[in-house]
């Protein structure tokens, strides 16, 4: 197995539900584990680790936008739509990717993360990197408070308005 | 190539996704966040948020796209038409990044995208051209030394202008001096280029342009032209082929010179050669579109072909499978583009939810369209909410046919322009084919409000 498949391999296990994979073929043997985060990713991000399941959430993804629209103007919906499936705290601002790349929580894989729980930021702080070709971009804060909860995994893919970390005032 | 992303949005992006999904492409459909519910981003196989509502934060911004290529593994970029389609920088960054651009090579976007060295190109291919400056018509010494010599009335128009944009009109030489003058400005304002060039205004004139293909063996057909002459303020609303006022061999001479054109330019992939056709038959070159069109949909109704599915075969090197001789014209086709606008108040858009949103169907009729019951047009965008394709075995059996599929297009909460192309549909001079480019503007400023 080549190295460009690996990676690959690792983007499309990183960017769905699936705890570990062990792949074997011939000689060739790999297990990738990670950790599932406890929120799910935003609306945007498609979860597909086979075609058919890559159909599945394309029909699903369409049927969902379709119903919603057909709702008469006039019917209010109980609670806003929301991927996360939790009430959110009330207080709760975020900090949102502002492009398009893959998220890190560190400089490098041996330092330390920039942020973590429990921290206090502040405006001009540099919260993660988002890597877009090639290019290591340093993301600050432009938020005050306590950080809450990292909502990404180090190595994913985010998109514009991807939630990364939850602030509280 | 396996993975298309689609950089661009509403009904050309929802078109190029289905030609991509027939071939077995996957496809990555990026998205601003007014479009976070768009058809295309449902349709297609994964989606990225790529930037706030506005184009230049989003459909607009290269190094998102570029990015949303990166994250998804896409292989090749669809540019669709507008927004970065006939960018050569947008083209070439592609190029350097390792996609496939599928369109035209950067060095033909910028020769051909840039009107003035297009029409040497043309001129060179000898066609016939415009009356009009060599180039760019620097200050205006040289522009009334110009002048002179073509005579009134006289367009002023932008270099790097295009879809009827960037556009002055002169009658005198007293009005020539403003009109300059204010033209290079606007130009600067709008494209960042103040070079403009000066063209003699074909007075009676019908817009005719040929649709091209070309594959990277230097193999190149035209399948025929496409009649546009019915426009609001150079915006086309009725396109039909094939022309109703040109003769066979008119036909094979205007073709002919489009091929020689683009083949000149080195082009490959689905272009529109751009041509004027005054009372007398007289044809002129006025500009090349290095994408494929709005109305590309005519043209397929009109020969069969899928021109979306060429690109992307040509843009995989594939040779072009058709040849010249083998492309059969059948029946008469046109298309009503339906935007969000009232016809009854000067066009204006009307952006908004669609309550309902029923389009015809049965024989003979195609729509192309990104909306659905319940979608939100956002006011950010286009107008367009569908392109209603009809085709007949003659035109008036087009026109009928395009009667009764007016009538079973149901819109409801935003206004529409149906009332409008039912109006045109029974308009005396549309029916006899006796109208040219200033029509529907001389009907506008007459007071008409297209009602039926």
């Amino acid at each position: 197995m080549e190295l460009k498949q690996i990676k690959e391999l690792m983007t499309a296990v990183g960017r769905s539900d699936v705890k570990r994979l062990k792949l074997k073929k011939d000689n060739f043997e790999i297990v990738i584990e990670r950790e599932v985060p406890s929120n799910n990713y935003n609306a945007g991000a498609i979860q597909h680790s086979s075609e058919e399941q890559l159909r599945y959430s394309t029909l699903h993804r369409a049927e969902q936008a379709l119903s919603r629209a057909s709702e008469m103007p006039s019917i209010k919906l109980a609670a806003p739509l929301s991927v996360e499936g939790k009430k959110e705290d009330a207080n709760s601002q975020f900090i949102v990717s502002p492009m398009v790349g893959t998220f890190y929580v560190a400089a490098a894989p041996e330092e330390p993360p920039f942020v973590k729980a429990g921290d206090k930021i502040d405006k001009n702080m540099i919260v993660c990197i988002i890597e877009a070709m090639k290019v290591m971009n340093e993301i600050k804060a432009n938020l005050a408070g306590t950080l809450v909860e990292v909502l990404v995994e180090s190595g994913q893919p985010v998109e514009f308005g991807t939630k990364l970390f939850r602030i509280i005032e | 190539m396996k993975k298309v992303l689609v950089a661009n949005r509403g009904e050309i992006a929802v078109r190029i996704i289905r030609a991509c999904h027939d071939l077995g492409l996957q496809t990555v459909a990026v998205y601003s966040q007014a479009d976070a519910e768009a058809l295309h981003v449902l349709h297609a196989d994964e989606a990225i948020c790529i930037g706030e509502a506005p184009s230049n934060r989003s459909y607009l911004k290269i190094p998102n796209i570029l990015s949303a290529c990166e994250i998804t593994g896409a292989d090749a970029i669809h540019p669709g038409y507008g927004f970065l389609s006939e960018n050569a920088n947008f083209a070439s960054i592609c190029e350097s990044c390792g996609l496939n651009f599928i369109g035209p090579s950067p060095e033909a976007i910028a020769l051909l995208g840039d009107k003035a060295r297009a029409k040497a190109t043309a001129k060179a291919a000898g066609c016939p051209v415009i009356p009009g400056s060599e180039g760019v018509v620097a200050d205006i010494k040289q522009a009334r030394q110009e002048v002179a010599k073509l005579g009134f009335p006289v367009f002023i128009k932008a270099v790097a202008g295009g879809g009827g944009k960037g556009i002055r009109i002169a009658h005198s030489e007293e009005e020539f001096i403003k009109q300059f003058t204010a033209a290079r400005a606007e130009a600067e304002a709008s494209f960042g280029n103040p070079d403009v060039y000066l063209e003699k205004m074909i007075v009676g004139p019908r817009h005719i342009e040929v649709q091209v293909l070309g594959d990277k063996h230097g193999h190149y057909i035209h399948l025929g032209e496409r009649d546009c002459t019915t426009q609001r303020r150079r915006q086309k609303l009725i396109e039909e082929a094939p022309s109703p006022v040109l003769t066979p061999k008119m036909r094979q001479k205007i073709g002919e010179c489009a091929v020689n054109v683009v083949k000149a330019a080195g082009y490959y992939s689905a272009g529109t050669v751009e041509f004027l056709l005054d009372k007398n038959q007289n044809f002129y070159f006025m500009e090349v579109n290095t994408r494929i069109q709005v109305e590309h949909t005519v043209t397929e109704e009109l020969t069969g072909i899928d021109l979306v599915v060429q690109q992307l075969k040509i843009a995989q090197g594939e040779k072009l499978s058709y040849k010249q001789k083998e492309i059969v014209y059948d029946g008469h086709v046109m298309q009503f583009r339906i935007n969000a606008e009232n016809p009854e108040h000067n066009f204006t858009p009307s952006p908004g939810k669609l309550e309902y949103y029923l389009p015809p169907g049965g024989p003979h009729v195609r729509v192309d369209s990104a909306c659905y019951s319940g979608y939100t047009i956002p006011p950010n965008y286009d107008s367009m909410i569908a392109k209603l394709i009809v085709k007949g075995s003659t035109r008036a059996e087009a026109i009928a046919i395009g009667k009764r599929a007016l009538r079973e297009f149901h819109i409801g909460g935003v206004h529409s322009t149906i009332d409008f192309h039912l109006h045109m549909l029974e308009d005396e001079k549309f029916i006899s084919c006796d109208f040219d480019l200033t029509y529907i503007d001389a009907l506008i400023a007459q007071g008409c409000q297209f009602k039926n």
